[in-house]
């Protein structure tokens, strides 16, 4: 298997200053030496809660965000020694498809405008005929009738509108689509479609996704290959079916029991633990909210373990 | 139990280019005291317009018709006065919004904006609302309550801040709560923490809740009964534990295949065909007609009456459930598929 997008202690930090004279300043580590991989047909979860650098990680790996170190290597290309404009050739490989489908679509441009205009731009097409014939046969590929080619994305309902950012996506024929919470604002039965979807379109073009969410039900349904992130950093990796079966790391055990149960009737029983954990400096990052924490976790960094295929690997002492 | 609140025949038109269109039609339910009714459905559905039309909270666009009838504690809602009315809103019943950050004031501190709720509605000294505050964010297993009063809505985390909205909301003691999505921009960590924490509440206190939401699981975890509405109406209702045992609408159904149980790699999740229709332009007979897949020629002409199901108070408003179906099938052309 070829591999896409390979990532190395990818670190992203920012500097918080305070005061007048800005003397006291914080480094705040959003995404703290991470290594992941994407190979190609593959499609790969990042899970986490608000604020444990799933997105700040996503976007740095693609030099969206500017990583403050590591190594990322991204269809055999090492992409933090690219220049700017090298940089833009390569974009057209990998795109992206966002929450919140009317905020990342230009109110004032047609249907038309916004999945043909990074096509103009790379000169996958020329302005005319050929750019309509392309969008149209866009349009057909993500489920929009003909008739949507002129009008504008408020026209449109929530699910569609994601079918367009979809389309757009898509376009430049990528390699690689990072979608980010791309189906949390839609209801069930649109979520259901739109899943449907992206799975089809992996088969057809040989895509590779990496699926941003924090509604775990859709990442085990979707994803081949599951990494769980807490304050910037990766605390399990592994096979889909492996995490969400045998989760080993306390706060996959956490995330997986936190989640509402799917009949009246089934228990409900939560642990009790501090919601919000502090940020540590020394030994293992989930230390405050863990339930199986001992002494030496306090100082000693976590271990990372292997299972014996060495695909489920976490890091925790116990 | 007593009866806190009986909603009748409510039917809230909006009118757009001089013609009224019904965004919520004939919605009847009744909310004991210590229950937690749940309005489920995705969005365009009229739930939330459902909740704001309880409070009298719509926009100028929307009207009642005169059948509309909300009697709470034994009197109508709809025949107070404004100013009555805001003896109500925020005392009587009060309402959680889905996202707690843009229905706080980010230039006042939360002890501000909690004083503000208790001395609009009471004549309590300083001293004594600050004891009611602290009480009241204590109950909510806010951690230092002193220092949350003192800061503002940004040094505080979601889930934090859903907790000050929902003391804000308890501390008057209301009998009626209504929670319009109050947990969909929490992490799931969060999730569950606060449902639990509102429904001891909602049990101490003795008060009713009806939660608004799209998530079936929120329903499962929270609800005591659940009343499903599809473009404006409702098309089914039932105690929860059955309306998951023997979901009847067709539309319910479908709504509960639609969750992702089984890995795509396998098969395809199951989908409604067709779009929710648009207020302007619903179609005839039943709302759901078009996209169902047991429709009946009788629903493209007559609109269903709630047909009961054989378990206990379980209602659906579809003519699969008619006991005299079969006979009807055999005499009546309408009723041919």
């Amino acid at each position: 298997m070829t591999t896409i997008l390979e990532v190395k202690n990818l670190q992203k930090h920012y500097i918080q200053t305070k005061g007048f004279l800005k003397r006291d300043r914080k480094v705040i580590k959003a995404v703290d030496g991470i290594d992941f991989k994407i190979h190609a047909g593959q499609i790969v979860g990042m899970v986490g809660e608000s604020g444990s650098g799933k997105s700040t990680a996503a976007q740095a790996s693609i030099r969206l965000l500017e990583p403050t170190d590591g190594q990322i290597s991204f269809l055999q290309k090492d992409l933090r020694a690219l220049s700017h404009k090298e940089l833009r050739s390569i974009r057209k490989d990998v795109q992206m498809v966002f929450q919140n489908p009317l905020a990342s679509l230009n109110p004032r441009k047609s249907v038309l405008d916004i999945i043909s205009e990074a096509m103009l731009f790379h000169k996958l097409v020329k302005p005319g005929q050929q750019r309509v014939a392309r969008t149209l046969k866009i349009l057909d590929q993500v489920g929009l009738s003909k008739e949507a080619l002129y009008l504008y994305p408020h026209q449109f309902s929530g699910g569609q509108q994601q079918r367009i950012s979809i389309g757009r996506a898509l376009a430049l024929n990528p390699k690689l689509i990072i979608c980010d919470e791309a189906v949390s604002a839609l209801d069930l039965s649109v979520q259901a479609e739109i899943l449907n979807l992206l799975y089809e379109l992996k088969i057809e073009h040989g895509l590779s996704y990496l699926f941003i969410s924090h509604d775990l039900a859709v990442v085990q349904a979707f994803c081949d290959f599951v990494y769980v992130l807490y304050q910037g950093k990766v605390v399990e990796s592994g096979p889909s079916q492996q995490i969400f079966a045998k989760p080993k790391h306390p706060y996959t055990q956490l995330l997986l029991a936190s989640t509402l149960k799917k009949h009246p009737r089934e228990k409900k029983v939560f642990a009790h633990l501090p919601a919000e954990g502090e940020k540590r400096d020394t030994g293992c990052p989930f230390f405050g909210r863990c339930g199986v924490r001992t002494e030496p976790c306090q100082h000693l960094a976590p271990p990372i373990k292997r299972s014996k295929s060495d695909k489920h690997t976490y890091t925790c002492i116990h | 139990m007593d009866s806190l609140l009986t909603v009748t025949n409510l039917t809230t038109r909006l009118s757009v280019d001089k013609k009224f269109y019904n965004v919520v039609d004939k919605i009847n339910f009744d909310l004991n005291q210590g229950q937690t009714l749940a309005i489920v459905g995705e969005s365009g559905c009229g739930k939330s317009m459902t909740a704001y039309s309880l409070l009298r909270i719509l926009p100028q666009a929307a009207s009642y018709t005169p059948e509309s009838q909300i009697w709470f504690k034994g009197q109508d809602l709809l025949k107070l006065s404004e100013k009555q009315m805001q003896g109500i809103r925020g005392n009587k019943i009060s309402m959680i919004f889905q996202d707690p950050v843009s229905a706080l004031n980010p230039l006042y501190t939360i002890g501000y904006q909690l004083h503000e709720v208790i001395s609009t509605h009471t004549l309590l000294s300083h001293e004594q609302a600050e004891q009611k505050i602290l009480k009241t964010l204590g109950d909510l297993h806010l951690p230092s309550p002193h220092t949350v009063m003192e800061i503002y809505p940004h040094q505080l985390s979601g889930g934090m801040l859903q907790r000050v909205m929902i003391a804000m909301a308890l501390i008057l003691d209301p009998d009626l709560l209504i929670a319009d999505e109050p947990t969909t921009a929490l992490d799931v960590t969060i999730q569950a923490q606060i449902l639990n924490l509102l429904q001891a509440q909602i049990k101490k206190r003795k008060m009713g809740m009806i939660i608004i939401t799209h998530d079936i699981n929120v329903v499962a975890h929270i609800a005591d009964e659940v009343l499903v509405m599809y473009a404006g109406e409702k098309i089914e209702q039932a105690g929860v534990e059955d309306l998951f045992d023997h979901a009847a609408h067709p539309y319910t159904q479908k709504l509960f295949q639609a969750q992702p149980t089984h890995p795509l790699s396998k098969a395809k999740l199951p989908t409604i065909a067709g779009k929710v229709p648009s207020l302007t332009n619903f179609p005839s007979g039943c709302r759901f007609h078009p996209r169902c897949e047991h429709a009946l020629s009788i629903c493209k002409k007559k609109c269903a009456p709630y047909f009961s199901l054989p378990q206990n108070q379980h209602k659906a408003k579809c003519w699969l459930y008619d006991q005299e179906l079969e006979a009807k099938l055999d005499d009546d052309d309408d009723f041919r598929s």
